[in-house]
């Protein structure tokens, strides 16, 4: 006798045709959705979340619902059988179907990708510079490098839950279609709490619901993440155990009771509730957000504008070849009173000192500091280049090798450059008291700096005697008390989790292979056989702004920082969140708390109780919750950004050159000054109370 | 076999308002055939079920084969064989893979019976369940029930919607394992006649409460019919105790009387009455007087 085989032999008859039916139709799915590359990023992902979600569904609404229907449950149950062996037995054999149908759909993807691209690997995509930034590793980099195995785990791990919500559904109803509905709403359910959670919960909250339920693999690598770290597999292991265990032990509950009304009755109407609430929290977000604050006044430049900075009623604009002056003493009517054009030139970055602006840029063949004038606001000029270094050429305007600008501020008559050359990063201080011509005073190298070229988010803040950047995932504290004798406070990593060997050492081989000097020279191959538009994400790098401002996505590391109440603000790309560190002892920064952020910004600035950060191209104002969270208020934009945005987005490396989109802003008491798809935006500030 | 089979105490069961087992007082003595009838709707169903722990009573305590049904589940399940009204099995198993299947929760299975009783209802075990005839699907279901030889066999309208001769033959068939084997038999249905036929007693509910309960030959002996012969312009019956039914106008009446006694006799000679004759009744005019609300004396 075995109770165990025959119920598996019977489960196993039933559901056979069912899951050669869904695998087959999953496999076509799969198909349809990595057939064409294009589509890979969403299709895949979107695909596969709905295999997942209608394949737990069709499984579990059958598991007793479909026995109670035909009324065989009691043929079943008068036998001498326990009733947990009865509902494990259904649970297991469903729990197989899905698996072999999330087996078949991802076996179809990878089988497509294959046949479409080859097999390839991490390190043969990069080699042949297939490779992008803004996502990190291409989806069947991503796919091949976690492999089949790890890939349906993760899956399967997720939906199981959803599964499991089924599987109890399936035993409280008497009918598969009841199950299955009401296991829609139960999910539903639960996307509601999981977004109530999300706005409302505190961070901790936040924080775990996003380690247990999320699954991407668009963006950050964040499903790369997951399926390397063990500790997050663990976790995310035992959530689902835990979760099917409650819903499988009710289900074992109530397996001989009646169908139960009241359950189906019960998410219906949380059901309902959840939409109402979902509703209101839509409306309430587009009160906050649909129709963004205009600017009460605005200024359109003809040049692309690079940056901005503010001195006596008077706002100083940085465009790729000229500097420009406007009045902005009346806020609705800003005015340009002077400017300076400086043909063969592009121009960078922006820093105002006593009547002086020193500028970063490249001139002709070099890159270096130049110094304008600014004692007569109307007729600005420009009155020294100080050239650093020489640009390498290359074989095309696009692939050259420049210095890269990393940290650029002004303190105390000092101004200080980072810039990262080879497998440095040099912090440079120039004396800027009494010349017109900066006089270079110290340069620190820093060592071990090739992690940086994952950024592009660079920033550099300097408040009091400190400088605080990012490198990789360090957290670098310069002390800048002494400008003749830089040095480094502090470097920590600022890392939310334990190392992942398998993930870090991923991270290895592409650094390594990304700064091979066989690698450049494929880049540049590339570039000429491309008749110098070819793409590749080491632009940043060797290559000219332009492109860099079109890839604002950061890999893993950390990102742009903002500094204020003794507190600096640093965005962690995995997870998604804004780390929270303590720098009252800059020697020791202390990472205090943490801010759970799903769409980290390109730039943050935060004043007293309000974060002001850079959407898209929309400036978002947060207010500090209770929790020490921030949650969003008001929108400050310009009409018709959208159509701007989309443009950008449909940007491709041939046009990449005619775009820049080096949006800032700077909150100035009252009002807020921004430069915005080259227009100076002047806006009130909704948190001047603040 | 001595002892008591199925035993109940105040046995209740609701389904919300509605009260289908009201305070059930039942007793199946070991090694009989008991009838348990009532009208559909009565409650029998719902009884057979909290037997079989398919579902939970209310109220109230039930002991079958001296175990608890929510207790001792399992155990009682290995020792009692049943046949749920629907007789509803897998209907895409073959005969023999459904023997197989079934066969595997029983450490008693007799492979040999259950195969005997195939061949005897002249089943073939290669044909898919639901390809069987109604009266071949209760075959089926019945021998099933036999295969790990069960103490008490529970079943639950076995021939409903059987033709009279699959019914009979379906009867018979049980008659013939009963008088073999002497185990106990408790039968639900409302075809009182085919119970009459193979039960040794009679159990009867009526709206979830049991009206009558007894050996065959007592449920019938607690029925009368009654001839009287009423005075002119005397047609007054009313405050006999057990009175169903009247029957007959003008002086000669024909009274149905549930549990007739002295008393019943005495109180129709007291409104003028003569008793002509006392008649018995079938069990089926039992079932019926039993089932029947009291009429009060109203014809």
């Amino acid at each position: 006798m075995n109770t165990t085989l025959a119920l598996f032999w019977k489960e196993g008859r039933e559901a056979a045709y069912k899951i050669a039916a869904c695998a087959g139709l999953a496999m076509i799915v799969a198909l349809i959705s990595a057939g064409k590359e294009e589509y890979h990023d969403t299709g895949i992902q979107i695909f596969g979340h709905l295999v997942g979600l209608f394949g737990a569904v069709l499984f579990g609404m059958d598991a007793v619902a479909r026995e109670r229907n035909r009324m065989t449950l009691s043929y079943l149950l008068c036998r001498p059988v326990e009733s947990w062996k009865i509902i494990i037995v259904k649970f297991a054999v469903g729990a197989t179907g899905l698996l072999l149908v999330l087996a078949a759909y991802w076996g179809a993807v990878f089988i497509e990708i294959a046949r479409s691209e080859g097999w390839v690997s991490l390190q043969s995509q990069i080699r042949y510079a297939d490779f992008s930034v803004r996502t990190f590793i291409p989806v069947a980099g991503i796919l091949s490098e976690i492999g089949y195995i790890r890939v349906l785990s993760l899956w399967f791990l997720v939906y199981l839950i959803p599964y499991g919500v089924s599987v109890l559904a399936s035993t409280l109803a008497d009918h598969p279609y009841k199950a299955a509905m009401t296991s829609l709403m139960a999910v539903w359910v639960a996307f509601v709490l999981f977004l109530l959670c999300w706005t409302l919960a505190p961070p901790i909250t936040k924080f775990y619901f996003r380690l247990l339920f999320s699954l991407k693999i668009m963006t950050d690598a964040e499903i790369v993440r997951q399926a390397f770290d063990t500790s997050l597999l663990l976790i995310r292991t035992g959530a689902t155990a835990v979760l099917t265990g409650c819903t499988l032990l009710w289900a074992c509950k109530t397996l001989r009771t009646r169908s139960d009304q009241r359950f189906q009755w019960t998410v219906v109407t949380l059901a309902i509730i959840g939409t109402i609430v979902v509703i209101g929290l839509n409306i309430d977000r587009s009160r906050n957000w649909r129709t963004p604050i205009a600017p009460v006044g605005s200024q359109k430049y003809d040049l692309n504008m690079v940056d901005l900075a503010l001195k006596d009623g008077l706002a100083v604009v940085l465009l790729e070849q000229g500097l420009s002056v406007a009045d902005v003493t009346d806020q609705e009517a800003p005015v340009e009173i002077g400017r300076v054009e400086t043909d063969g030139c592009r121009l960078e970055r922006l820093a105002l000192s006593g009547a002086r602006a020193y500028v970063w840029g490249e001139v002709r063949d070099s890159v270096g500091v130049m110094t304008f004038d600014l004692s007569q606001p109307d007729r600005p000029r420009l009155q020294m280049k100080s050239l650093m270094y020489p640009v390498e050429k290359g074989p095309t305007a696009w692939l050259r090798r420049i210095p890269r600008l990393v940290g650029w501020g002004i303190w105390k008559n000092h101004l200080y450059v980072g810039l990262i050359r080879d497998e440095f990063l040099e912090m440079h201080s120039f004396d800027v008291r009494n010349t017109a011509s900066p006089r270079r005073i110290q340069e620190l190298r820093i060592e071990q700096t090739t992690e940086h070229l994952w950024n592009n988010g660079w920033e550099m803040r300097i408040v009091d005697s400190h400088a605080f950047m990012v490198l990789g995932h360090d957290f670098v504290v310069l002390d800048l008390s002494d400008p003749g004798r830089l040095q480094v406070l502090c470097r920590t990593p600022v890392r939310r989790f334990g190392r992942s060997k398998n993930y870090e050492k991923l991270v290895d081989e592409v650094h390594g292979i990304v700064n091979s000097s066989s690698y450049k020279e494929l880049l540049a191959q590339q570039a000429k056989k491309a008749d110098g538009n070819s793409g590749s994400p080491y632009f940043p790098m060797l290559g000219s702004r332009e492109f860099r401002s079109s890839n604002f996505e950061a890999p893993p590391g950390l990102g742009p920082l903002a500094v204020g109440n003794e507190r600096v603000y640093v965005e962690r790309h995995l997870p998604r969140e804004i780390a929270v560190l303590d720098i009252s002892d800059p020697r020791n920064p202390l990472e205090v708390d943490y801010i759970p952020w799903t769409h980290l910004p390109r730039r943050m600035t935060v004043v007293g109780a309000s974060a002001y950060a850079l959407h898209g191209g929309d400036i978002k104002t947060y207010a500090k919750t209770s929790y020490g969270t921030f949650s969003s208020r008001k929108k400050l934009g310009l009409e018709g950004y959208d159509a701007y945005l989309r443009g950008l987005e449909m940007v491709n490396l041939e046009t990449a050159a005619n775009h820049v989109a080096r949006d800032r802003f700077i909150v100035n008491g009252d009002h807020i000054y921004a430069i915005l798809n080259n227009n100076l935006a002047i806006f009130e500030n909704p948190r001047k109370v603040e | 076999m001595n002892g008591t089979a199925i035993a109940t105490e105040g046995l209740t069961h609701r389904f919300g308002r509605l009260t289908a087992v009201d305070d059930l007082h039942l007793e199946v003595p070991a090694g009989t055939v008991c009838g348990f009838l009532g009208r559909n709707g009565a409650g029998k169903t719902t009884t057979i079920q909290i037997l079989m722990n398919l579902l939970r009573p209310t109220a109230g305590t039930i002991e079958v084969l001296g175990l608890n049904p929510a207790a001792d589940s399992l155990a009682l399940r290995r020792q009692v064989g049943y046949v749920a009204e629907n007789r509803v099995m897998y209907s895409w198993m073959k005969v023999r893979e459904l023997v197989w299947f079934t066969g595997q929760f029983y450490e008693t299975w007799n492979q040999d019976r259950v195969d005997g009783l195939i061949s005897r209802f002249g089943l073939d075990p290669e044909q898919k369940v639901k390809h069987l005839s109604r009266g071949m699907n209760a075959q089926l279901a019945l021998a099933l029930a036999l295969g790990h030889e069960p103490r008490l066999l529970i079943l639950d309208e076995p021939a409903s919607g059987l033709d009279v001769v699959v019914r009979r033959d379906f009867l018979e068939s049980i008659i013939g394992l009963i008088q073999e084997e002497g185990r106990t038999v408790f039968l639900s249905s409302h075809l009182v006649h085919e119970v009459e036929r193979v039960a040794d007693r009679v159990a009867i509910i009526d709206n979830g409460r049991l009206v009558a309960d007894g050996t065959v030959d007592e449920v019938k002996g607690s029925v009368k019919r009654v001839v009287v012969r009423m005075p002119d312009g005397a047609d007054d019956l009313s405050g006999i105790e057990g009175l169903r039914q009247v029957q007959g106008e003008g002086p000669r009446r024909l009274l149905t009387v549930v549990g007739y006694g002295e008393a019943q006799a005495a109180r129709i000679r007291a409104q003028g009455g003569h008793i002509e004759d006392v008649m018995d009744v079938g069990l089926e005019e039992a079932f019926v007087a039993h089932v029947r609300p009291d009429s009060g004396g109203q014809p």
